[in-house]
Order: structure tokens, then C-alpha cells, then sequence
């Protein structure tokens, strides 16, 4: 467990009616980590992901993001959503959206150095003054994560961002994410559906169950901290970490058809 | 087994019979001149004080709208339909924007001005003349009155279809009222609206001839009274080459304003059907 | 959705329109607004319901909607035929284009005084501006459907050998039909506005006559009863045409869109 903390999930409940998608979540974040959540299909995580950003009300239990409550959007937190395509402006270029969530906090020449240094991060340097309807799906990705960098958040919240985006492009964005995670020194909480890209990015893994959801295990990934697409997935200890996650998911489900 | 034969299509070689600048402005102006010879000839060979030679026309046009007429009547016609126009789309997005961005609001006034938007404009003319008399605040009330619906209700849908990511998006970006309102749902409306505004503007050229004509003291309307009663036929001729050149500075001024607005909408729609 | 839920729109329309009404009866009964010029609304449906049992008034209704059926049905075949041959040739679509342009945004009420000189005051010049306003709107609309065909579609039918013909019954016309409906939509709405024009300023039989004739006679809770008949009768009209449109798009609803002219 991590010594200093930034999100707390203690006890998180999220019902709609009877339907209960969230049973009782637990877990830490600690300050710098990438942590990603996987689970089976329907199992809840984009729910437990809005919630955490404060999109959606939760019936019990409490969001700490460094010892305040969460109770609607953070200032401190930055979402890349999986739609892309719709959450991105299409009548502003690059470099409007991604200084568009900056417009109330910092002056122009501020705002146009931060858009900058973002978009170059993830290799969008030439790209600024394009629309993003111009860009393949991959960039406009980009833009997403460059936009979310650019706000300065203390955590940065992806929700199966690389899910609508094919395996090569795929590949470099998990490079993107690990690159930025690094040079900006910002916390990630990562989720998504592909078990090799949990573990091959993140330095611990949550295991959901289906619903009613909770946190079925809360991994450690020990792989190297300097991680590449060839020769990270080709070490025999990613294939058992890989292994393992799998296994509990197919755990999750088998657990759940019991249930049902 | 015998081989199937393939169909060679032969796509047949461009014709390019004229150099390249002459093409464009032949194919403007081709039919238009021939439509123009061809009335001319026509009311050589059989006249009829009906459907006077284009020549005619053109001097009637002149003796009655080039000249002082132009800053009395018309100038004044098009200013109260200009501010009319302006009155209008303010109102429309104005009102637009504040219903449709409530619910409740939304279904309970819908309705509503489904129903105004229905009754015929030149309609509401004669009925208004009465209770607020004549003059230029009447004309101006008129036409704003029976334009504003298209907009309004176009607005009003285009604010209710903002995605819902991209509200998602402004939320959980902090981002204010004001620029959620600048940056997100006005553009997000915006080819809603236009479109609204384009039905409005076909609208309001009817309504300002319409109680020009009904009130009768000055401006075009009046002049078609005036022209229908003196049985003057170049003139009237006249007011259709008038009031078309008038349709189409319209027309004109609204696509410039559309291709600043929706630039980008036109590049996003050729992106996705690409 | 519970039946609460999608019976709620209804319900907030119809508080809607009764606190409308209920608004409009203050405001003429508290001296808000000129009663002498503008009847409460207790009085515009006393004398709705008055015409209800006059003949004339069903004339009237009936005499309009025959003008509006001619002009209607008129302006669709000239449009759908002349939109069909200019926009399957490139060369007439280029060589059209700007008389097009200059001859749809002309207001038909400047033709008026011409038509009423040359057909007289009477259905037929009625007819004639509300034909030239509802061909422009059907004709653009057919024009920027027969131009709409996919080429992928197009060179799929030519590989399998369909010819001309046989391409228009299966390619222009399918591609076509949503902006024709949309054409056909757009069009009723400018031919009833015509039409009653016509009956306003021409003095055609129908309702805008009548509710002229109403208004000179003081008739005011008579003509606003007609103002709102002719809203009633226009929003049935497009009611109808959306359920037929929807009934002959429903194969077409993800392709169909509105063409912004």
C-alpha cells in the first residue's frame, strides 16, 4: 500500500433503483503511481470512473482526492474520455481545445506556452492550428491526453481511452501515456478492458468483479520501470502477471453466472 | 471450363472545347443572355404591352429606382428589414438559448410556439396594423413578430442536441457559464440556427412587402400599389428585377456569413463521408 | 422509460398551452392589452365555435385548401421533373446554376400585381405566386438529392451491369426520396403561406378573405378565430406530411439529413 495517498475510494456505492452496479469499492491511489482498473464487460467501470470524477453521484461511501471530498468535478482532475471524436470541439483547431479548459485560470502567452509544451509531449507539435476532424483517430486521442496534461491536474483519469482505436495505434498511445506519466510526474488512474495493456502499463492492477462490483484483487505489476512494446511483453513475468489477471476475470464471471 | 469475359468500361475522354477562363463565366452567363435574346426577339416579333422587350424593363428600372426613389423608398424598405432581420435573430437566439437549455422550460413553451410558427405570417399583418396603428415601429414589429419563429425554434433544438460528452467534457473542465454558453452550445447550434435564420430571412422579405403594401404611405410595397394601379407593366416588371436583386443580396449575404460560422461544419461533414 | 416519464412532455405542453390561454384571457379582460383590437380568448372560441356552424366558414377552409392542393401538386411535378432532368446532367446543372440562384430568392409577392393584372383577382394569379414559391423549394431540394448518389454505389450497380434505367429506379431514386420528402415538407409550408397571401392581398376565396372581411366588418374575435384555425390547419398538414415522411423513410433515417440551403 502506498504511503502518501491522493485518492481515497473507501466504501463506494452506486445504485440506480434496485440495480446495484456498485457494491462496496476500496482502494488507494498514491501520489505519482499509475494505477489501472480492468474488469469484465459490464462489470461497472466507466460507472466507478464517472464517479470518481465527480460526473455522477454516489449513494454511499466517500472519494478523497488529497483529504477533500469529492463531490462533483475536481479542479484537480483531468478525464480523457473514450469518445474521442465527441469530446473534442470540431469547430475550434488543436490548439483551442486544449487551451479551452485554461481560458479561466491562466492569461493568454501563460495558456499558449502550457498548449505547447503538452502538444509536443505527445508529438502533436505541428499539429496546432489543424481541426480535429483532420486528424486520424489516434491524433485526436492525443489531443485528448495533451488537452487533460496542459490542465496541470494532480490526477489524470482515463476511461478506455485506446478502446475505439486500432492495435498499432494502440501500441504508441500506451507509449504516449507512459511518456507523459513520466515527464509530467502526474498520478494516472487507467482504465480499460485489455488485460495486456493493464499490466503492461501500470504499476498496479485492480481486479473488478461483475456486478454487484467490488474490488476482487489489488495487484502489484513488478515488471522493469523503463518498459517497452517488445521487450516488456515478451518477459516470462508479463506473461504471468498477464496469466493471473486473466485468470480472475474469468473468475469474476464464472462467480457471477453462479450468482445469477 | 470457359473463362468469363470482363467488360472493359471505357470511360469516354473530357471534351474541353473552351480555354479555362472562359468557362466559368460561360457558364454563368450563357443562359441568362440567352433567356434575355430570346424575349427581346420575341417582343420585337409580337409585341405585348404585357411582357415588355428586357430593354423596356431596364429603363423603367432606371427611371424609378435609380434615383432619388432609391433613398426615399427603398433604402428606408431595406433598413426596417435589416433591423428587423437583426431583431429577430436576437431575440430568437436569445430566447432560444434560455429555453432550450432548461427542460421544464422547454415542454412547457414548445408547444406553444410550434403553434405561432405555424399560422401564416401575412396573417398576423392586418390584425396588428389595427392594434398598433401605422408607422416605421409597426413595420419593423411586424416583421420581426412573424420571422422570429424559425429561429427560435431551431435554436431552441439545437441547444437541446448539444452531445452529451461534450457537456461532460465542459463539467469536468470547470469550465463557467459563459463559456460553456460561447464555446460549446452556441457553436454546437450554430447550423441549426443558421438554417433557422435562412427560413426567416425568405419570410421577412414577404412580410416587408406584404405591410408596405397594406399600409400604404411609403417604401416598395407602396410603389407596387402604386405601379398595379396605374397599370404601368414595365414597372411592375421592374419591381420583380428590383425585388430579386434584393432576394438575392440576401441570399448572398447570408452564405458569406454561413461559410465564417460553418467553416468548420462543412470540413467535419466532408471528413466523415470521406 | 416509465409512462411518468414520457407522458411528462405532454403533459407540461398542455399546462403549456392552457396557462397561455389562461395569460391571454387576463391580460384582455385586465385592459393589458386593447380589448377594443384584440378579443379574449373566451371570445375568439365563442366565435370558433360560432363559424363551426357556418357554411360559409367550411367553404372558406374548403376553398383554400384546394388552392393550396393545386399549387402544392403543380409546383411538385414541374419541380420533380425539372429537378430530376437538370440534376442528372452535369452540363445543364452548371449552365442552370445561376439563373437558378437569381430566380429562387425572388418573393413571390412581387409577382402579384403582374399576375393579378394578367389573370385577374382571382384563384388563378393565387395560384401562380404560390406555384412560382413551392417549385423553388422542391426543386432545389430534388436537385441536391439526384446529386447525392454515392459513386461507390453507382460503380457497384455499372459492374453488375445495371444500366441507366435500371440505376434510376434502384440508385437516384432511393437516394433522392428523403430530400424529395423534405422538399415536399418545406413546400406545404410555403404554399399555405402563399396561398392565404394570395386571399389576404388578391382577395381569392378562402380563409384569409374571410378573415379579412372579418376584421373590416369589426369583427375582431372572428378573425383572431381564423388566425387560429389557419395555425391548426397548417400544423395538421405538417403532422401528416412527417408521418408519411417517416413511414416511406423508415429504411432511410441514418442517411436522410436536411439539406441546408
Amino acid at each position: 500500500m502506498p504511503d502518501d495517498i491522493l485518492l481515497k475510494v473507501d466504501g463506494l456505492q452506486k445504485r440506480y433503483g434496485d440495480f446495484e452496479a456498485l457494491r462496496e469499492i476500496t482502494f488507494d491511489v498514491g501520489r505519482g503511481e499509475l494505477v489501472c482498473i480492468v474488469g469484465p464487460s459490464g462489470c461497472g467501470k466507466t460507472t466507478l470512473l464517472k464517479t470518481i470524477a465527480g460526473l455522477l453521484p454516489a449513494t454511499s461511501g466517500t472519494i478523497e482526492l488529497d483529504g477533500a471530498s469529492v463531490t462533483g468535478p475536481h479542479p484537480r482532475m483531468a478525464i480523457v474520455f473514450q469518445e474521442y471524436g465527441r469530446s473534442l470541439m470540431p469547430w475550434m483547431t488543436v490548439r483551442g481545445n486544449v487551451e479551452l479548459p485554461l481560458r479561466h485560470k491562466l492569461s493568454k502567452a501563460e495558456r499558449h506556452a502550457k498548449a505547447n509544451a503538452a502538444l509536443e509531449a505527445v508529438g502533436l507539435g505541428d499539429a496546432a492550428n489543424k481541426y480535429p476532424w483532420q486528424l486520424s483517430g489516434g491524433m485526436q486521442q492525443r489531443v485528448a491526453i495533451a488537452r487533460a496534461i496542459a490542465y496541470d491536474p494532480e490526477i489524470l483519469i482515463m476511461d478506455e481511452p485506446f478502446a475505439a482505436v486500432d492495435a498499432q495505434t494502440r501500441a504508441d498511445l500506451e507509449d504516449v501515456v507512459r511518456d507523459v506519466w513520466e515527464k509530467f510526474g502526474v498520478t494516472v488512474l487507467f482504465v480499460t478492458h485489455d488485460i495486456d495493456e493493464s499490466v503492461y502499463l501500470g504499476q498496479r492492477v485492480i481486479v473488478l468483479s461483475m456486478s454487484p462490483t467490488v474490488v476482487q484483487e489489488d495487484l502489484v505489476v513488478d515488471l522493469p520501470d523503463q518498459r517497452d512494446q517488445l521487450n516488456t511483453r515478451a518477459l516470462p513475468r508479463f506473461t504471468e502477471l498477464r496469466t493471473h489477471v486473466y485468470e480472475q476475470i474469468q473468475l469474476a464471471k464464472q462467480r457471477a453466472g453462479k450468482a445469477a | 471450363m470457359s473463362v468469363s469475359e470482363t467488360r472493359l468500361i471505357k470511360l469516354p475522354p473530357k471534351k474541353t472545347r473552351f480555354p479555362k477562363w472562359l468557362r466559368l463565366p460561360l457558364e454563368w452567363f450563357a443562359l441568362p443572355i440567352l433567356i434575355v435574346a430570346a424575349w427581346t426577339l420575341i417582343s420585337t416579333i409580337a409585341p405585348n404591352p404585357r411582357f415588355p422587350a428586357p430593354a423596356q424593363i431596364g429603363q423603367s428600372f432606371a427611371t424609378n429606382w435609380l434615383n432619388d426613389t432609391f433613398f426615399s423608398d427603398v433604402l428606408p424598405s431595406l433598413g426596417r428589414l435589416g433591423l428587423s432581420i437583426v431583431l429577430a435573430i436576437l431575440i430568437g437566439v436569445g430566447l432560444g438559448v434560455l429555453v432550450g437549455s432548461n427542460r421544464w422550460l422547454r415542454e412547457l413553451l414548445e408547444p406553444i410556439f410550434e403553434f405561432f410558427r405555424a399560422i401564416p405570417p401575412p396573417m398576423i399583418v392586418p390584425l396588428l396594423i389595427m392594434v398598433i396603428g401605422g408607422g416605421d415601429g409597426m413595420k419593423i414589429f411586424v416583421i420581426t413578430l412573424g420571422s422570429m419563429w424559425p429561429i427560435l425554434l431551431n435554436t431552441i433544438e439545437g441547444v437541446r442536441a448539444v452531445d452529451s460528452v461534450q457537456k461532460e467534457t465542459a463539467r469536468s473542465f470547470q469550465l463557467t457559464g459563459p463559456e460553456r454558453l460561447t464555446f460549446i452550445t452556441l457553436p454546437s447550434a450554430s447550423p441549426q440556427i443558421m438554417a433557422g435564420i435562412r427560413q426567416a430571412l425568405s419570410v421577412a422579405l414577404i412580410l416587408m412587402v406584404i405591410s408596405e403594401m397594406v399600409l400604404a404611405s411609403s417604401g416598395l410595397g407602396y410603389r407596387i400599389e402604386v405601379f398595379k394601379q396605374n397599370y404601368e407593366y414595365a414597372a411592375m416588371w421592374s419591381i420583380i428585377v428590383l425585388l430579386g436583386l434584393i432576394g438575392v443580396l440576401l441570399a448572398v449575404l447570408f452564405q458569406i456569413a454561413e461559410r465564417i460560422v460553418l467553416n468548420w461544419y462543412r470540413g467535419l461533414k466532408e471528413a466523415e463521408r470521406a | 422509460m416509465s409512462v411518468l416519464q414520457r407522458g411528462r412532455p405532454v403533459l407540461l405542453g398542455v399546462v403549456g398551452v392552457v396557462g397561455f390561454l389562461a395569460l391571454w384571457q387576463l391580460a384582455t379582460s385586465l385592459g393589458w392589452i386593447n380589448a377594443n383590437y384584440v378579443p379574449s380568448a373566451t371570445d375568439t372560441f365563442a366565435a370558433l365555435g360560432a363559424f363551426f356552424a357556418n357554411p360559409d366558414y367550411w367553404a372558406a377552409i374548403g376553398d383554400t385548401m384546394t388552392t393550396w392542393a393545386i399549387g402544392l401538386s403543380v409546383a411538385l411535378v414541374l419541380g420533380v421533373v425539372l429537378g430530376t432532368v437538370i440534376g442528372l446532367s452535369s452540363f445543364l446543372r452548371r449552365y442552370t446554376r445561376t439563373t437558378i440562384e437569381f430566380l429562387r430568392p425572388i418573393p413571390s409577392v412581387a409577382i402579384i400585381p403582374l399576375a393579378v393584372v394578367l389573370l385577374g383577382p382571382d384563384r388563378d394569379s393565387s395560384l401562380v405566386i404560390v406555384i412560382f414559391a413551392t417549385f423553388w423549394q422542391i426543386l432545389i431540394q430534388v436537385l441536391y438529392g439526384v446529386a447525392d448518389v454515392d459513386p461507390v454505389a453507382r460503380d457497384t450497380q455499372r459492374s453488375f451491369g445495371i444500366g441507366p434505367l435500371g440505376r434510376f429506379f434502384h440508385l437516384v431514386f432511393p437516394t433522392a426520396l428523403p430530400y424529395l420528402m423534405t422538399g415536399i415538407r418545406l413546400g406545404a409550408t410555403v404554399a399555405m403561406i402563399l396561398t392565404v397571401t394570395g386571399e389576404l392581398v388578391i382577395g381569392t376565396v378562402g380563409i384569409g378573405r374571410l378573415m379579412q372581411q372579418r376584421s373590416i366588418a369589426g369583427d375582431y374575435a372572428g378573425s383572431y378565430a381564423i388566425l387560429v384555425t389557419a395555425g391548426v390547419l397548417a400544423l395538421a398538414i405538417n403532422l401528416i406530411i412527417r408521418v408519411i415522411e417517416r413511414r416511406v423513410l423508415a429504411w432511410h433515417q441514418s442517411v436522410r439529413g436536411e439539406v441546408l440551403v
